[in-house]
């Protein structure tokens, strides 16, 4: 008999050739050395195939959303001064006609106590985001190590088709040594799966003998470990949440405002501008996208400046929410001062909301320090 | 009328199986399961049960597939652009998230009847009711199998090849 091609040697070990044509097979493999490799790589194909098949049966259901990557330092530096130089002139303006128009004004004193603890709820929120996925995935690829073994084991399912051929045809000297004829190619495949068996094998014997004391040592169950650490850290963050510093980044001073660059959080700034009470007759931009906006808002608040000046409430500090390309502005006089405080960033008003009722107290606080 | 019941029991796991590795979509599969199963309700009497089954399912995912192909490939292409922004909560590691991708990918450079003929064989369809469900003639199966698996393998392990030297570059 000629070489059987390999077609007809896959055919052979999956058992589907007459009992003729496998009688025929046999007889030439087990006195062709160059046959014999053929087989032992196609048995390799045969159950790598399998096992890389078997990959594809984890299909995930439920997954989740990931959180949005942390951007560390993504907003360099000419942003936030570009932030600032904006504010500044809007501030200018700010000076000398009073505001202009407002999208909202819900008052300080209502918005307290829900502010606050919608801030504590978003910022737990966010930090738990943020925390789990540093948290998580370390702990848990190593709490799960013991049922990540088997399921490697399990790819070597291949006796539905391997493991009936080789039952029918024992007396094939399968090679899998590596000594072959035909080169490296073929004995390479079949030995590397075989190398794999037997590293399975192993590390199922590792494992199950590793297995106590790996769960017993870390913690009885890899899910309590994996969420107790995050809840950790989560109840860390959020402890600092809560009682954040405010680090000022930068101060400068321009005409009639003093503006306080605040880093609430890595990479994340807030501008404060305070503009003290001095009177422009003329206001000069040379920036040119803000200067017609600038404008327009000198318009509409000529309009207004009447109404509103007429009610200014002493109790509750009218709150001016602006929102312009994502940054959110919010303005307010100050109780103590009565000078005109605007604070910007990018982000939701609440947060700013928040931020500013932190600035509110560490300014009361240094004024108190003064006074004595 | 054929007997739905034991039909469904013996063979869905198998479909279903086969069809998730086909599909890449556990869902998508279960439906495809199921309507076969409709349809072999209506059947007065099929001869290879295992065949017709498996030549209908695929019949199927061929018809739906050329239907709407075009919002299929958007959807793919959503659904690749979504797992990338996906973590699994639990079950995955991420050896084992890596290992599916590069299954999923290798299986997908086969050639279409390649790759049926091999995830028919490994749902335990020997030569004639795989060469029935794909008209294949049964000389070939042989062939087509081995070709299916060589290539199989050399793909995955090329993209297995490319991942270590990527991790071997990001490590120094």
């Amino acid at each position: 008999m000629q070489h059987p091609d390999e077609g007809t040697i896959h055919s052979w070990l999956d058992g589907a050739l007459s009992a003729e044509e496998a009688a025929q097979v046999q007889a030439h493999v087990a006195d062709c050395p160059e046959c014999a490799a053929a087989v032992a790589e196609a048995r390799g194909f045969i159950a790598a195939s399998s096992r890389i098949l078997t990959a594809l049966d984890h299909v995930p259901r439920g997954v989740v959303p990931a959180a949005p990557s942390i951007k560390l330092y993504n907003r360099p530096a000419w942003r936030a001064a570009a932030a600032v130089l904006v504010v500044a002139v809007g501030s200018l303006v700010v000076v000398r006609n009073g505001d202009h128009k407002t999208v909202s004004s819900p008052t300080m004193i209502g918005g307290v106590n829900t502010d606050t603890a919608q801030i504590v709820a978003d910022s737990v929120g966010g930090m738990r985001a943020t925390v789990q996925i540093p948290g998580a995935s370390p702990a848990s690829t190593q709490a799960r190590k013991p049922q990540a073994t088997p399921s490697v084991a399990m790819p070597i399912r291949s006796g539905g088709t391997s493991g009936v051929a080789m039952a029918g045809k024992p007396t094939v000297p399968a090679d899998f040594s590596g000594k072959s004829v035909r080169g490296a190619t073929p004995s390479d495949v079949a030995a590397r799966e075989r190398a794999r068996d037997t590293a399975v094998d192993a590390a199922i014997g590792r494992s199950v003998a590793a297995a106590p004391p790996v769960s017993g040592g870390m913690i009885a169950s890899p899910q309590p470990a994996v969420l107790s650490s995050v809840a950790g850290a989560t109840m860390l963050q959020s402890a600092a949440a809560r009682h954040p510093s405010l680090k000022v980044v930068d101060t400068s001073r321009v005409i009639g405002a003093k503006v306080t660059l605040y880093e609430v959080a890595p990479g994340d700034t807030v501008t404060l501008t305070e503009t003290l009470n001095v009177q422009l007759n003329a206001v000069t931009t040379t920036l040119p996208a803000a200067e017609p906006q600038a404008r327009r808002a000198m318009q509409k608040s000529a309009a207004t400046a009447a109404a509103q000046a007429a009610s200014p409430s002493p109790i509750a500090p009218p709150l001016r929410v602006d929102v312009v390309n994502g940054v959110t502005t919010i303005s307010w006089p100050d109780a103590t001062s009565g000078n005109m405080l605007r604070l910007s960033g990018r982000m939701p008003v609440e947060r700013l909301r928040e931020i500013k009722l932190r600035i509110e107290r560490e300014r009361a606080a240094a004024a108190a320090k003064k006074k004595p | 009328m054929t007997d739905v019941d034991r039909l469904f029991r013996t063979y869905n796991a198998a479909l279903v199986r086969y069809l998730t590795r086909r599909l890449g979509d556990r869902d998508w599969a279960e439906e495809v399961a199921q309507e076969t199963f409709v349809r072999a309700l209506r059947q007065t009497s099929i001869q290879n049960e295992r065949a017709w089954l498996f030549a209908v399912a695929t019949n199927l995912v061929r018809d739906e597939a050329r239907k709407d192909m075009r919002r299929r490939k958007h959807l793919a292409l959503l659904a690749e652009e979504e797992r990338e922004t996906m973590v699994e909560p639990e079950e995955t590691t991420i050896e084992r998230a890596q290992e599916a991708a590069m299954a999923r990918k290798a299986v997908d450079a086969l050639a279409e009847r390649d790759r049926l003929a091999l995830l028919m064989r490994e749902e335990g369809l020997d030569y004639t009711e795989i060469a029935e469900a794909l008209q294949l003639s049964p000389g070939s199966v042989g062939t087509t199998l081995s070709r299916a698996r060589r290539r199989l393998v050399e793909s995955y392990e090329a993209l297995q090849k490319g991942r270590e030297e990527r991790e071997k570059n990001a490590a120094s």
